[in-house]
């Protein structure tokens, strides 16, 4: 460290500089590189001695041999551990004042509510989490639209990867039982598809139409494989696409979302609170042709068999292991969630924050939920797996971040030890090839840590 | 009534083998190979279509039934598993024509809603056991029952794979209920308003409907006449309602009353709709029989209106008002009218749904036959949802859900063995008491006499009840002998058994040879086969100890020793003289312990008085001198200054100082007692108080207390382990056994062991006890005879000795002095039987004649209390021609016939 002095002041000033004006310019600042650590790539398996070249928010090389140009900025990673940045799939954190009313709500974004100088951001940085998905609560039926954001950034288009990237429905009853919650849904749901027919019977009698249909279709669908795209081109795009919508057949805003969903186009988050929530999930992903993505409430392992089937990867609890009562014996039993989702064979990943944001671990303790699976059995490889290059698979944007890959975005964190031990710390958090934490410039986890607090 | 009373006693000894049929099930339960076909042979299968299979086999692929028909008719491929089932009866997985199996945490609001679905409320991952173990596999489930339009029902499955796999029917029917529970909350037809949101927006109200029954069909016929008339409606009731009036939805009506029934009727015609009719009490509308032609007549449902383990109480009907008929009564005419296959029984509540096999045959009350009361329970139903061509009817390409019965429906005692659903087996009644048995028996021999078609019910190797109607102990396996017959395990009086060869060697008398038994001994297990249970053992070196044990895997002791056996042979002048000396040196050595005991008891009821004497003693003695030393103290005390004197006396502080002394004194007395008995301690200690205190007040006499004696401890006799055996002999708590060999020796025994030492004697011995047979039955000397049983003389005259004996009304026992050859002693007997000798003085003479004179006081009867050692036959017991088919010994089975 001694050697690096002069870097590391360099580095302070710049993490300043993010943290005060991150801008789009300062993405584009000269390469950085870290040397000599031991790097977790998650796709290509592990780097001893390596090092990491970042230049314009992209890695550039990755190797035990590589030659850093003069003019980047070095950080000496003797000793330490590099790794993907977490990903995050479903929180509700994030947001300013989030919906938890109004039951049936696709019109809504979290974009317009997301707050970037939230604290769950800066926990973010902290535990080093790169990026999130920030999603309606589950409180609601139909809760509006996701979006994927950078966890550092100034204003919320800086930090969007992905502007409706998802749709949110919660199968949770607020009021009435499951059977009307389900009529609703169905409603809906069947609403949207009678406006797709109508629209498709409507554009049979013009001729201009379809071709213009058909392009819009192609252009949309935020989930599917539209590569390396900025996220601003995508902003764009999605945009253009309601406009184009709207004009066309001028029903209300709230069945554009729905219709994209039960065309497949738009991923739907579907919350399942217990476990004959999956069986009615999966028969509404069957009905309508969702393209689901389950989040799972701790009840649900009793459907694993049937999650196995649907072969996609799931969300589990935040609770990973509980106790509970078997209501006939009277017996106490400990419920290991990563064991039993492992057994049944069904790939799953993290999540920190139940439906009300609550948590006892703190937003971000993905690395602690890792551990946790991993005490229960899981291989550590997978489970670090789920912290990263699985989560960005499940979202759609592995093409974009989730390893460490020479083309992918620069998003990594230095940590001073095991990613998975408790004894390690977050030392540095790297988003889009710029530093934007760093464990020295802690004030507050210092003050939290310092003698004096209480 | 008395039809079905009579099925159930058939039913009651039509049971099964459970356990290896069980068994077999499990080990050989498929792990879901498609093609494997496996067949199910069972006492009787009852389709529940009305049909009855006797002997009949299921033949189950993959889930699906692929035939079912009697044994005969039925091809069984070559790879199929066979599951034997005995006596089991097959019925078709029951099915329930609604119920509210719904998840309902919160309550529904609107009181007309056709768009709820049932079965999105349907949870396929709760925990149906009980009501699989009820035998309940195919529900109808319904969206609520306390509002006007629920909305719609589903047919599912208690049990599958998938939650998929489980829905039968999605839609089955649109529910009305016209009872005043669907009316109330009356005037609430739409929920409050609340706040005006996007989703939520303020919409004109719905026209209210009305609070009564009249209000509510206007209303009913409105929305149906709407509905029907155009399909595009904006409205979400009138699209779903115009919906499913296109795809011809059943309307299942909640009705009682001639008008509810009515009702329900008109607008069902008014939209050409099939019909459910259920709870219904007034059923006039309902009996005519042109009703039950037309095709939208689905079918009735009724509630038992009784909640087993609960009792109502009915309202005293207001004078004048209709009498309603029982729900029986109502079944019998449904029937009559043409309703048989329409016609299905619900359970009262969902907390009954276990019981519905038993409410049932409620309807048996009707005059209807079991086969129709299970229709209402499985065919019925399956007809009436809509769901009969897979479940409700055990029938080739129906769904594989059946339900096995340890005999037949409806009959008490009958348990539920297991359930299937799809072929897989989802339940299995694990209750099954290793150590509980119920023997049925067409005949069984007690010793007062012999009872037809009863039963033995034994638990952990006690019989324990015994009768024609025996109560059953909870899960207990049931064999059926009903044409058998059962007498009591038979003992053998001297057997070679037990320790895995032959013992010859001399044996002191104090040996104890119980220890020396060996387990799993392939002789017992040959030996018992023929039917004795207790064998007796003793070398056959006499003089020897003679024990009595059971013929079980692990032989269990009886009483060791038994008997003591000794023998009278050669010079008889010679043997006379020692065996008395014998005899007197026990004697002698009996009556010293006998006289000591006596002197003990003596002595202990001496010390005992003594204890008693002494404390009172020591107490008065005590007193005395406490009252010397008071009348001390009060003298120093009164020259003491007043202010002391005053404080002294100071009420509670001079008592506390009396009584602070007392429990002192009793703390000594105590102690000074040798033997102190607790329990005594305290009314001694009351008395001496009281003597004390009466002392003191007579003021009297302290010289004249005497120190009583303490009584001296008997002594104790030498003991001699070579003789202690002799101290049971002549306390005739064993029997002095005696092998004679002639006549003189059968006189010189009786003479010797009966008549001058009155010992409890049983000679053993053939023809020579024959001709003194009044001696015998003079002296009550027990007599052991075999193993010929039967000689002929110089003349070829045959020789009964044991027939001879039992005229003369001496106790007879027989022994085999085999090893393995115990199993034929019955079959030796039976020759005496054929040659004249009783069947009851023979098989007294093996059971419970040797039990009684030996002492053996828990064996050779049949007799609740007794051990549960039996003996089932094939007929009449001794004779020749009858086969031992099982033996039981304390419980278990140790042999039993193989079967062909």
């Amino acid at each position: 460290m001694k050697q690096n002095r002069s870097s590391a002041a360099n580095i302070l000033a710049l993490a300043i500089g993010v943290w005060c004006c991150m801008s789009p310019e300062a993405l584009a600042a000269g390469p950085l590189a870290i040397q000599g650590a031991t790097i977790i790539t998650v796709s290509g398996g592990v780097i001893e001695q390596g090092t990491v070249l970042m230049r314009d928010g992209v890695i550039e090389a990755i190797g035990t041999e590589i030659d850093v140009p003069g003019e980047a900025l070095v950080i000496d990673g003797t000793g330490k551990v590099v790794m993907p940045g977490i990903i995050d799939a479903h929180n509700a954190a994030g947001m300013s004042q989030a919906n938890e009313q109004a039951a049936v709500v696709p019109f809504l974004s979290v974009v317009d509510s997301i707050d970037p100088v939230a604290t769950y951001f800066e926990e973010c940085r902290r535990n080093g989490i790169t990026s999130a998905a920030v999603v309606p609560g589950n409180s609601t039926l139909i809760g509006g639209k996701a979006a994927i954001v950078k966890t550092a950034g100034q204003y919320v288009n800086d930090m969007l990867v992905r502007r409706d990237s998802a749709l949110k429905l919660s199968l949770r009853p607020t009021s009435g039982s499951r059977m009307s919650q389900m009529a609703l849904l169905r409603k809906e749901l069947d609403a949207a598809k009678r406006a797709l027919q109508e629209q498709d019977d409507g554009a049979g009698e013009g001729d201009e139409k379809p071709a213009d249909k058909e392009s819009s279709a192609a252009e949309a669908g935020p989930g599917e494989d539209s590569a390396g795209d900025g996220s601003d081109e995508k902003e764009a795009e999605v945009s253009d696409e309601n406009s184009a919508d709207d004009s066309s057949t001028g029903e209300d805003i709230g069945l554009e979302a729905l219709k994209l969903a039960v065309q497949g186009k738009l991923p739907v988050y579907i919350y399942c609170e217990v476990a004959m929530d999956v069986a009615a999930a999966v028969k509404l992903v069957a009905d309508y042709g969702l393209n689901p993505i389950y989040v799972l409430g701790q009840d649900c392992y009793q459907a694993a068999k049937l999650l196995a089937a649907q072969g996609k990867t799931v969300i589990l609890d935040p609770t990973l292991v509980y106790w509970k009562t078997n209501p006939r014996s009277r017996e106490d039993e400990k419920i290991e969630l990563p064991s039993i989702y492992h057994d049944a064979g069904v790939n799953f990943i993290f999540q920190t924050t139940d439906s009300n944001a609550r948590t006892t671990l703190g937003t971000s303790y993905f690395w602690y939920q890792a551990a946790t699976a991993v005490k229960h059995g899981i291989p550590e490889r997978e489970a670090i797996a789920a912290l990263t290059l699985e989560p960005a698979k499940l979202l759609g944007i592995d093409d974009r971040v989730g390893s460490i890959e020479v083309g992918k975005e620069a998003d990594l964190i230095i940590l001073t030890g095991q990613p998975l031990d408790i004894a390690t710390w977050v030392d540095m958090t790297i988003v889009g090839g710029q530093v934007v934490y760093e464990r020295e410039q802690d004030e507050k986890l210092k003050r939290l840590l310092s003698p004096e607090a209480e | 009534m008395s039809g079905m009373a009579v099925s159930v006693k058939a039913a009651q000894r039509a049971i099964v083998c459970w356990l290896v049929a069980c068994c077999a099930c499990v080990s050989l339960q498929p792990s879901a190979t498609a093609q494997v076909v496996e067949a199910y042979y069972s006492h009787s299968i009852w389709t529940g279509d009305g049909e009855i299979i006797p002997n009949g086999v299921l033949l189950v692929r993959d889930g699906v039934i692929v035939d079912v028909g009697p044994r005969d008719k039925v091809d069984v491929p070559s790879s199929t598993i066979l599951h034997e089932l005995g006596a089991a009866t097959l019925i078709p997985g029951l099915v329930v024509a609604q119920t509210n199996l719904v998840e309902s945490t919160r309550a529904e609001e609107y009181t007309i809603s056709p768009e709820v679905r049932a079965v999105d409320g349907f949870d396929p991952f709760d925990d149906f056991q009980s009501l699989l173990a009820a035998g309940i596999t195919t529900v109808q489930i319904s969206p609520g029952s306390s509002r006007l339009m629920p909305g719609r029902g589903a047919v599912v499955k208690l049990a599958g794979d998938t939650p998929t796999q489980q829905v039968l029917l999605e839609e089955e029917s649109l529910r009305v209920v016209l009872t005043r529970d669907g009316l109330s909350p009356p005037t609430v037809y739409e929920p409050p308003v609340g706040a005006v949101s996007v989703e939520r927006p303020v919409v004109p109200t719905k026209p209210q409907l009305g609070t009564s029954l009249a209000q509510a069909v206007v209303g009913l016929e409105a929305l149906f006449a709407e509905a029907m008339e155009d399909a595009s409606h904006s409205d979400r009731n009138l699209q779903t309602l115009s919906q499913m009036i296109r795809h011809q939805i059943v309307l299942r009506w909640t009705a009682g009353s001639n008008a509810e029934i009515r009702a329900a009727l008109n607008l069902t015609k008014s939209c050409q709709l099939p019909w459910i009719i259920v709870d219904p009490v007034e059923i006039d509308l309902l009996v005519s029989k042109d009703i039950w032609e037309s095709d939208f007549a689905r079918g009735v449902i009724l509630n038992p209106e009784m909640r087993p383990g609960r009792i109502a109480n009915p309202a005293v009907p207001r004078e004048g008002a209709k009498k309603e008929l029982p729900v029986w009564e109502r079944a019998r005419l449904l029937v009559d009218a043409g309703a048989e296959n329409r016609l299905a029984l619900r359970a009262a509540t969902d907390a009954d749904l276990s019981t519905l096999l038993f409410t049932a045959s409620l309807l048996g009350r009707g005059g209807l036959s079991p086969a129709q009361v299970l229709k209402t329970i499985t065919a019925n139903p399956a007809r009436i949802l809509g769901v009969a061509d897979r479940v409700g009817i055990l029938k080739a390409n129906a769904d594989a859900d059946f339900v096995i019965l340890s005999g037949e429906p409806f009959a008490p005692g009958t348990q539920l063995l297991a359930t299937y659903s799809n072929g897989r087996q989802v339940y299995e009644n694990k209750f099954q008491q290793p150590d509980a048995t119920v023997i049925h028996a067409g005949k069984i021999y007690t010793t007062e006499g012999v009872l037809e078609s009863s039963s033995i019910a034994v638990v952990a190797g006690k019989i324990v009840g015994l009768g024609a109607d025996v109560s059953l102990p909870r899960g207990a396996k049931v064999r059926d002998f009903s044409n058998a017959v059962i007498v009591p395990g038979m003992i053998d009086l001297s057997a070679n058994l037990g320790l895995g060869g032959n013992l010859s060697e001399s044996i002191a008398f104090g040996t104890q040879l119980g220890p020396l038994l060996a387990r799993d001994d392939d002789q017992v297990a040959l030996g018992r086969q023929g039917g004795v249970t207790t064998a007796l053992l003793s070398s056959s070196r006499l003089p020897s100890p003679v024990l009595a044990f059971k013929l079980t895997a692990a032989p269990r002791p009886l009483k060791d020793p038994v008997a003591l056996r000794f023998e009278i042979d050669g010079n008889l002048t010679a043997a006379e003289a020692s065996m008395e000396r014998t005899l007197r040196t026990g004697k002698a050595y009996a009556d010293a312990w006998k006289k000591y005991e006596a002197d003990l008891a003596e002595y202990k009821q001496e010390l005992a008085k003594y204890e008693i004497e002494k404390g009172n003693y020591d107490a008065a003695k005590a007193a005395a001198e406490k009252k010397a030393a008071d009348a001390k103290k009060v003298e120093e005390e009164k020259n003491r200054s007043d202010d002391a004197k005053a404080k002294e006396n100071t009420g509670g502080e001079s008592r506390d100082v009396k009584s602070g002394d007392q429990p002192a004194e009793e703390k000594t007395d105590a102690d000074k007692q040798q033997v102190a008995r607790p329990s005594e301690n305290k009314p001694q200690a009351d008395q001496t108080n009281a003597d004390a205190s009466g002392s003191k007040a007579e003021s009297k006499d302290e010289d004249q207390l005497v120190e009583p004696k303490k009584p001296s401890e008997p002594k104790k006799p030498n003991a001699n382990p070579a003789l202690e055996a002799y101290r049971d002999l002549f306390a005739q708590k064993t029997i002095a056994m005696v092998d004679v060999g002639d006549v003189k020796a059968v006189d010189l025994a009786v003479k010797l062991f009966r008549k001058t030492f009155g010992l409890k004697t049983a000679i053993v011995a053939g023809e020579a006890a024959a001709q003194r047979s009044e001696l015998l039955a003079e002296n009550e000397v027990f007599t052991v005879v075999g193993p010929t049983l039967v000689g002929s003389g110089d003349d070829g005259q045959l020789f009964n000795y044991p027939a001879d004996l039992a005229i003369s009304g001496v106790s007879i026992g027989f022994q085999s002095n085999a090893s393995t050859g115990v199993s034929e002693l019955p079959s030796v007997v039976s020759y005496a039987v054929f040659e004249g000798l009783g069947t009851s003085d023979a098989l007294r003479g093996l059971t419970s004649g040797p039990a009684r004179y030996f002492g053996l006081n828990e064996i050779g009867a049949i007799q609740v209390g007794y051990d549960a050692d039996l003996v089932v036959l094939s007929g009449s017991p001794l004779l020749l021609s009858t086969e031992v088919l099982a033996v039981m010994i304390d419980g278990d089975w140790v042999y039993e016939k193989a079967s062909k």
